[in-house]
């Protein structure tokens, strides 16, 4: 850019004239009302693209959450699919006979979750299910499992549901073994799907993983259902021979809905 | 630069300056018609003439402000300074040029604000506003030096 060396006279004469100007068009633009005349026009000139991009997006954004509802869906079959599967293959890996791979429910006689109380479930220690009660059984207390997978025991019985408290209640307890032949008595420790349970002599070796059993003991749970699977120990800090063990349980309540379950009398 | 694409560069901008006012991003930003104008004054050969700096001040005023003053009045007064002064644009130091722009951003977003009813958020601006016009140019100051040296 060139710098022009304009004559002093000459500088006078184009400044005064440009204020002039400048002040002719301040003045017309404010006579006329030029300014809103010319702020509408853009406006109206750039709705018509504002319009159609909206649109555009608009039709983008349903389009994804159409997609992302479908990809939920599908997530949610797979994992319940995972689930299932893995339910199987602990079964056949402790070498027990799945009564019935199937845990959509099919029928209208048979007995299966119809209600999770997640709420209580997260906040308040307090783990529930509901099922159905197809037989209208009045009272008792049963024993129910997913197969041969303990869920916990009946609690409340009305005509059409019965409350069942799940092991990993902290009210609920259960009496365990191992293949070893390590027995004890597992209490619910109010997190989800964990119970846990002490002990006092090391006389039978237990290792990480080992699968837990119900031994019968306690006169609810018949012998054998397979409850879970031993995922940490630690040792108490007062009592050098006692060792806590934390046992995952391998029913999960979240998978729970409308699969069939079982009631042992 | 010729007088067509100067023309079609302003009106590019004045759809670019609605985007950002619709968007809430003209607070933040800088004042992309004060940089269309330091652009020009570093790329092309001779300064437009002064009544172009006008017209350009007073086509923004109209889309922009309430009364045409703001842009019409700053753009007079950069179009004087321009086509009045013995030295080029460029060969004047850095700091010399930052104190201008930071002058010229604050006297024409303080009457932008004295003239129009903008929202509360939007005062931010007069302080913003010089500091990323001066950011900007400070960029292509030192990208271009060493080019406006050889040229000098």
């Amino acid at each position: 850019m060139s710098a022009n060396i304009l004559p002093f006279q000459k500088k006078l004469r184009l400044a005064f004239f440009s204020f002039i100007v400048s002040g002719a068009l301040i003045y017309s633009s404010q006579n006329y009302d030029l300014n809103e005349k010319a702020q509408r026009f853009l406006v109206k000139f750039l709705n018509v693209p504002q319009q159609f991009i909206s649109q555009v997006l608009s039709e983008y954004r349903e389009f994804e959450n159409q997609k992302i509802a479908e990809l939920e869906e599908e997530i949610l079959n797979l994992q319940n699919k995972i689930y299932e599967n893995e339910l199987e293959i602990r079964s056949l890996e402790n070498s027990r006979s799945f009564n019935d791979f199937n845990f959509a429910m099919n029928e209208n006689s048979e007995t299966f979750v119809s209600s999770f109380d997640q709420m209580n479930f997260t906040c308040c220690n307090k783990h529930r299910i509901y099922i159905n009660n197809p037989d209208e059984i009045e009272d008792g207390i049963f024993a129910v499992s997913q197969g041969n997978f303990v869920i916990g025991k009946t609690k409340i019985i009305s005509t059409d549901e019965m409350e069942v408290r799940l092991l990993s209640d902290p009210d609920e307890y259960i009496s365990i073994k191992t293949t070893n032949g390590f027995f004890c008595i597992a209490k619910g420790t109010g997190k989800a799907r964990q119970i846990s349970c002490l002990n006092e002599s090391k006389a039978v070796s237990y290792t990480d993983g080992d699968t837990f059993f119900t031994t019968g003991f306690d006169g609810i749970y018949p012998p054998g259902l397979i409850v879970g699977r031993l995922k940490n120990i630690s040792s108490s800090q007062t009592n050098l021979f006692q060792q806590n063990l934390e046992i995952e349980l391998f029913f999960d309540p979240y998978q729970s809905i409308n699969k069939k379950v079982i009631l042992h009398e | 630069m010729n007088e067509v694409f100067r023309y079609l560069s302003l009106g590019l901008l004045i759809i670019l300056n609605q985007i950002m006012l619709a968007t809430n991003l003209w607070a933040i930003s800088p004042d992309i018609f004060l940089v269309h104008t330091l652009f020009f004054t570093t790329f092309v050969k001779k300064i437009p003439n002064i009544y172009f700096f006008i017209f350009n001040g007073f086509v923004i005023d109209l889309f922009f402000s309430n009364i045409s003053m703001p842009y019409t009045i700053t753009y007079t007064l950069i179009g004087l300074y321009l086509n009045f002064s013995n030295l080029k644009w460029i060969q004047r130091s850095l700091l010399e040029q930052i104190i201008l722009i930071i002058s010229v951003s604050l006297f024409l977003n303080i009457i932008l604000f004295l003239t129009n009813d903008f929202a509360d958020g939007m005062g931010a601006r007069i302080f913003i506003n010089p500091l990323l016009n001066s950011i900007i140019w400070s960029v292509i100051f030192i990208n271009q030096r060493q080019k406006w040296l050889k040229n000098i």
